[in-house]
């Protein structure tokens, strides 16, 4: 037998650590390990020990006898991925445990303290790793400009995806930590500025993620009815920034451009039985919006063929077989051949299923590019390209979903190529200990798990750079506290938070929801300060 | 003068679970550098698991201790030393509690121990030069109601019967979870892969247990009782079984007394009856008893979960009794006994009327009956904290943690720290070894024999495997048997005896009695062995005079230590045997199968029957990296989530309590605080923890597992509280409340 993993894999590699055989690939020491959609259990290696179901931090490790209903064709993509990648090493034990493995710091050195900027993933690795593996003690202060905590965890993932949220648990532990403190609902830049951190902090970290969009530059895309997907995933999820949006879901189709894991979100949000999204923790004002909708078909527009579809298989599974829902694929080229990619044969075997009458349709059509969006005082409907030919499609709504964009940090200097800012191994500016890590630094890619790799890298280099700082100083968590309270008074702190987020789950349980989210005011966002003088850009 | 680093492997049998697989050792001068499973084992047969493959990172653990250390002021501070200065404070101090004060030492054997040849060989003497009869071990707390019911069945308490997994057509399990532990009480490597083929010759795996364990999720039926009510479900299985007259014991029928006394006790016991206090439909328990009762071949198997509880004793004699009124017993697929290469209780003839290990002597503070030669470990604390005659005031452990082992663990550390002298064989600063005056770390298992001599009871193949040191001990590692005669020698007050003077008497008692055995001359037994020394001499005696050997030329090609050198790989001697009657050791050499011991108990049994359900009740929890809490270091998790209280959701929304929550678990004793898992695979009314954890900094060097604390489940169990058969704490079934700790600030529902 073997263990298999699942649709919900986070890619955070804890499963690695704790395999006995190394039988679980891509590691983080691997090249594709980046880029690979998922991790997957070698069965000709796998001793079937089981320990990485237990680290699992998502719960998407199953025996292969055990393997959910919805879940079994995971055996067989699992397998295929050694196909093309046999393993030559025998199957034998490390000679040490893993060093992802946390020990105690010891503790005869006074607290390094460092701030983190954000809340989401890759702040929370941040601050998991500075916790556990520098060896000495460090204080973290967590910073996020609203008042919840989670970043694209609360605001990203989808609601009908509550496994992917599970990870949740393992970042809570993370802020339960006695030596992190959580100050929401507080703004750098606004309430407290980078040199304050740095008055309060050895170090600051930025990972404070991407929160602009990339743009599709084509004619109308600044027409009522053309958003971004980030904007309407930032609607669905109760983000205080956008509870006050307007999607006109009065039309029967929507036009979905790109084809990442975002594009399959809203496409699947947009078409699901509201009564099933009733079960989720989707925002009410969205839910009540999609009660009301008329929309019977979401086209997702690829610019390139099926063998380039930028979403992950898991995301793929998780749409083939929704209740209702007709998964159609157009513009596949017909002939190709569906290799041994999962997602080829996924697809391919889509395309060849009869539709059935009166379900909703998802269509995905390849080699299309939107060349125009067309409209009057707001979207009617898109031109295509696709080969020689120009389709139009009538649609009301248009959401780009080809990528989030980083946008600038005041007092950083800033990439705008590739809306990240510029680091060496996470290194922004060794002299004013300032780093960064997730998608500010690295651009809006990876799982959520690929933040862990991410973040061992930048703590590894800030600690590196404060080896032989000074200890003993002023910089302590009562100082930094009072700041606060004095800058931002009623900022959310680590109690304030988990009263909030106790009380959405008491109420959600009570509904048979994970929660009930509460959608506080927008924030007032500082704007965006360019880049100080004193940092020269590096060549991205 | 530097030497070229060879690279090798060596055929190793584990020494951390039952299953005791074949492994490899891969070598690069003295580093172990890697573990794999060794497929050419007769018994294991390439199976091996995340514990077995962890032991180069047990190995090669930072945190482990390669030199002794004395304690230089508080508890916790120690300071690096020789071995000669090591035995020169125990030398100075130990004396007062051999020989001033007889028997105020006394001994705490954990687990390990039970594992390793040198302390099975070498213990007897520090005992006896201790004069002490102050002995703890784990046993009494997880396995001592099993061994006490099948002592009185079958005459000796390790001599156990062993379900003949291979060959069954119906395997009940209670109380244990195998595909995540491996089995215990049962050595059968690849117990997963054992499970499965049952079903697949079309067998029925039946797993009864309060939570929805891997083992139960991959059986036919899984019968989700209340905690402690597996006597009554195993009465109700009888009762049914009387009922519908399907008692037929086949080829035990001559050798078993008071049948019918036992079927009329389970009579009133109806599914009717037991239904409602097990928390299981009546109609299941009618099922599981056709099935069991009309199965070809059938036995139960019951563990830890039925050891660890209210009514202990009695669910491990009904397991018997069920398998013997179905005529299950000592017949292949039935309950078998395995015939031990090295020998042991049940294959020595039984001189004269064996001695009932129980009760021979008794405890001073509370007066509970000796078991098997040990004290029940409810007396620890209160044997070291009461002053009187005789108190405790020195103590000696071995490879054991009885602060996170133990129940009640704050009186135990209390009683580690009133201590005046303690000594520890052992490999890491934890949290008892803290305590300790003197630690003395053992060699690297490389530097050490193995063969299971006490696991080898167990084994459902009878085979004979021995692995042979690797590495000679370098000369600042001492052999643990060197050790402990060493300490024989200071408490005997004779510290310069030569130890190989005193091997030599102990070799020359083991030749005795194996010459008389073979039915030779002593001289022939001793000539025999006489190249080797330590616990290979002792060990070749056992296997030569054992159920295989050669009886020192007596039986030509017969079981040698050097036969088996010979074949690291294992000799398999078959599949269990028919051993009826001679494995019998009991009085009259009959089974008796109403123990007035153990039926006097029924009462108490019967008025559980109208207990209040409404308290929640704690279960342990079986993790698979985890033995106690000797792996956690090595081996950590990589965080606390694996060792969360779980809780089922209708319980969780009683207490108002979310998954991920903070909550403080208490007892009527204690108190702890641990993240719980809001989750179904538990049944309501019941939450589960981990045990071993609780881990701390204060005084250990232990950074993994301090890093991912837990927390210490011992703590919440009383030592007033017991199962009365055998004075056993009762850690399964423990009433508790659960709450969430809430942050200032945080509110409720």
């Amino acid at each position: 037998m073997t263990y298999v993993i699942t649709q919900g894999c986070c890619n955070d590699a804890s499963c690695t650590a704790v395999c006995p055989v190394n039988c679980i690939h891509p590691t983080p020491d691997e090249a594709d390990f980046s880029t690979a959609d998922m991790l997957y259990i070698d069965p000709a290696s796998c001793i079937d020990c089981g320990a990485c179901m237990d680290a699992c931090p998502v719960d998407a490790i199953f025996p292969e006898s055990l393997l959910p209903g919805d879940m079994q064709e995971y055996a067989r993509i699992n397998a295929q991925y050694f196909e093309s990648r046999p393993r030559t090493e025998p199957v034998r034990s490390a000679a040490t445990s893993h060093p992802t493995i946390t020990r105690a710091p010891q503790r005869d050195r006074g607290p390094l303290r460092v701030a983190v900027v954000g809340t989401g993933p890759s702040a929370h690795y941040a601050t998991h790793e500075l916790l556990s593996r520098s060896g000495r003690r460090v204080e973290v202060s967590m910073l996020d400009r609203l008042p919840n905590a989670g970043g694209l965890i609360r605001y990203g993932v989808a609601p009908d995806h509550q496994g992917t949220k599970s990870i949740d648990r393992t970042f809570n532990r993370v802020v339960r930590h006695e030596d992190v403190s959580l100050f929401l609902d507080v703004e750098v830049g606004r309430d407290v500025s980078h040199a304050d951190l740095l008055d309060h902090h050895h170090a600051v970290i930025y990972a404070s993620g991407a929160s602009g969009d990339r743009r599709l530059g084509i004619p109308g895309e600044g027409l009522p009815g053309s958003h971004s997907a980030r904007e309407f995933v930032a609607w669905y999820n109760g983000h205080p920034d956008a509870a006050t949006q307007r999607f006109d879901l009065s039309g029967t189709r929507v036009v979905v451009v790109g084809n990442g894991n975002v594009a399959l979100d809203v496409a699947r949000i947009l078409l699901l039985d509201p009564e099933v999204l009733a079960r989720t923790d989707i925002a009410d004002h969205a839910l009540a919006a999609l009660r009301q909708s008329d929309v019977e078909e979401v086209v997702v527009l690829g610019r390139r063929g099926p063998d380039k579809i930028a979403c992950t298989i898991g995301e793929l599974r998780a749409v083939a077989d929704l209740e209702g829902i007709d998964v159609v694929v157009e513009g596949s080229g017909s002939g190709e051949p569906a290799g041994s990619d999962p997602k080829q044969q996924l697809l391919a075997e889509l395309a060849g299923r009869p539709r059935k009458a009166g379900h909703k349709r998802l269509v995905f059509r390849f080699h299309n590019s939107p060349s125009r969006i067309v409209g009057e005082t707001r979207v009617g409907g898109v031109d295509v390209t696709a080969g020689e030919t120009i389709d139009h499609l009538e649609t009301g709504l248009v959401l780009s979903a080809i990528g989030y964009r980083g946008t600038p940090i005041a007092d950083l200097p800033f990439d705008d190529d590739s809306g990240t800012v510029p680091h060496l191994h996470g290194r922004v500016d060794e002299r004013h200990k300032t780093y960064v890590t997730g998608w500010i630094k690295r651009g809006p890619s990876g799982a959520i798990g690929s933040n862990r790799v991410c973040a061992t890298e930048t703590v590894s280099t800030l600690l590196d750079d404060l080896a032989t700082g000074s200890d003993n100083d002023a910089r302590t968590a009562e100082n930094f506290t009072d700041l606060i309270r004095q800058r931002r008074p009623g900022y959310v702190d680590k109690d304030g938070w988990a009263a909030i987020d106790r009380q959405e789950r008491h109420r959600g349980r009570a509904l048979g929801r994970p929660r009930v989210k509460t959608i506080p005011p927008p924030t007032t966002q500082a704007p965006p300060t360019q880049s100080s003088s004193t940092y020269k850009k590096e060549p991205s | 003068m530097s030497t070229p680093l060879q690279t090798t492997a060596a055929p190793r049998i584990c020494p951390l679970c039952e299953a005791t697989c074949g492994l490899r050792f891969e070598m690069d001068g003295r580093r172990v550098t890697g573990v794999s499973p060794n497929h050419d084992d007769v018994f294991s047969k390439g199976h091996s698991c995340a514990k077995g493959l962890g032991l180069a990172a047990l190995e090669n653990d930072p945190d482990a201790l390669r030199t002794p250390l004395i304690r230089t002021g508080g508890v916790g501070e120690f300071r690096e030393a020789s071995w000669e200065e090591a035995f020169d404070v125990i030398a100075e101090n130990l004396p007062r509690y051999s020989i001033d004060a007889p028997g105020t030492c006394a001994v705490y054997t954990g687990n390990p121990a039970a594992h390793h040849l040198d302390p099975a060989f070498y213990m007897g003497p520090v005992v006896q030069a201790l004069q002490s009869k102050s002995l703890f071990s784990p046993a009494s707390v997880d396995t001592l109601p099993k061994n006490l019911a099948h002592m009185l069945l079958y005459g000796t308490g390790l001599g156990m019967s062993v379900p003949d997994i291979d060959r069954t057509d119906y395997f009940l399990v209670l109380g244990s979870n195998p595909m995540v532990s491996n089995g215990s009480t049962i050595s059968a490597p690849d117990i997963a892969g054992r499970l499965a083929a049952l079903r697949r010759r079309g067998g029925t795996l039946v797993v009864v247990d309060p939570a929805r364990t891997l083992t139960a999720d991959s059986a036919d039926c899984h019968v989700a009782v209340r905690p402690g009510t597996d006597a009554l479900f195993l009465l109700g299985l009888l009762s049914v079984i009387a009922d519908e007259d399907l008692v037929a014991l086949g080829d035990v029928e001559g050798l078993v007394d008071g049948v019918d006394d036992v079927l009329a006790l389970a009579a009133p016991y109806t599914p009717e009856v037991v239904a409602p206090a097990c928390g299981v439909p009546a109609r299941v328990i009618v099922e599981v008893a056709r099935g069991f009762a009309g199965a070809e071949r059938a036995v139960a198997h019951s563990r830890i979960g039925s050891c660890m509880q209210e009514f202990g004793t009695l669910t491990n004699w009904l397991i018997e009794v069920l398998t013997i009124v179905t005529g299950n017993l000592d017949r292949p697929g039935g309950a078998m006994f395995p015939l031990p290469p090295a020998g042991g209780m049940n294959t020595w003839p039984a001189a004269r009327v064996p001695s009932f290990t129980f009760g021979r002597w008794h405890s001073r503070v509370r007066g509970f009956p000796e078991a098997m030669g040990e004290i029940p470990a409810v007396c620890f604390a209160e044997e070291i904290l009461t002053p009187g005659e005789g108190q405790i005031r020195a103590l000696l452990t071995i490879a054991g943690n009885p602060t996170r082992s133990l129940p009640g663990s704050l009186a135990v550390e209390e009683a580690l720290r009133s201590l005046e002298f303690m000594v520890s064989i052992d490999g890491y600063v934890n949290e008892t070894t803290r305590h300790a005056h003197v630690i003395l770390p053992p060699p690297p298992l490389t530097t050490r024999g193995h063969f299971d001599l006490a696991l080898n009871h167990f084994q459902v193949t009878n085979v004979a495997r021995y692995s042979a040191p690797i590495l000679e001990p370098e000369p600042d590692q001492w052999p643990e048997w060197k050790i402990l005669l060493r300490i024989a020698a200071i408490a005997s007050g004779r510290p310069e005896t030569p130890l190989t003077e005193l091997d030599d008497v102990m070799a020359a008692t083991a030749a005795r009695r194996a010459a008389k055995l073979a039915g030779c001359d002593q001289e022939q037994a001793e000539a025999a062995v006489r190249h080797r020394k330590g616990p290979e001499r002792l060990l070749d005696l056992r296997l030569r005079s054992g159920p295989y050997g050669d009886r020192f030329g007596g039986h030509p090609g017969g079981l040698t230590l050097e036969m088996l050198e010979q074949n690291p790989d294992g000799i398999d001697f078959g599949p269990m045997r028919p051993r009826m009657p001679e494995v019998l050791r009991t009085p009259n050499g009959r089974i008796q199968l109403a123990p007035e011991m153990i039926v006097a108990d029924l009462p108490r049994l019967r008025t559980s029957l109208d207990r209040d359900h409404g308290a929640l009740r704690l279960i342990n929890r079986r993790q698979r990296r985890g033995m106690n809490s000797w792996l956690h270091n090595a081996l950590p998790p990589v965080d606390e989530a694996e060792s969360t209280l779980h809780m089922n959701p209708e319980d969780a929304e009683n207490a108002s309590v979310l998954d991920g929550d903070l909550v403080s678990v208490t007892s009527a004793v204690s108190s702890v605080e641990i993240e719980v898992t809001v989750t179904p695979q538990i049944r309501q009314g019941t939450v589960s923890l981990p045990h071993g954890w609780g881990h701390t900094t204060e005084g250990t060097r232990i950074t993994q597992a301090s890093s991912v604390p837990g927390a210490n489940v011992n703590a919440l169990v009383d030592t007033i509280e017991i199962e009365p058969v055998c004075y056993s704490p009762i850690f399964n079934g423990l009433a508790v409340t659960v709450a969430p700790v809430l942050p200032s600030g945080a509110g409720g529902a």
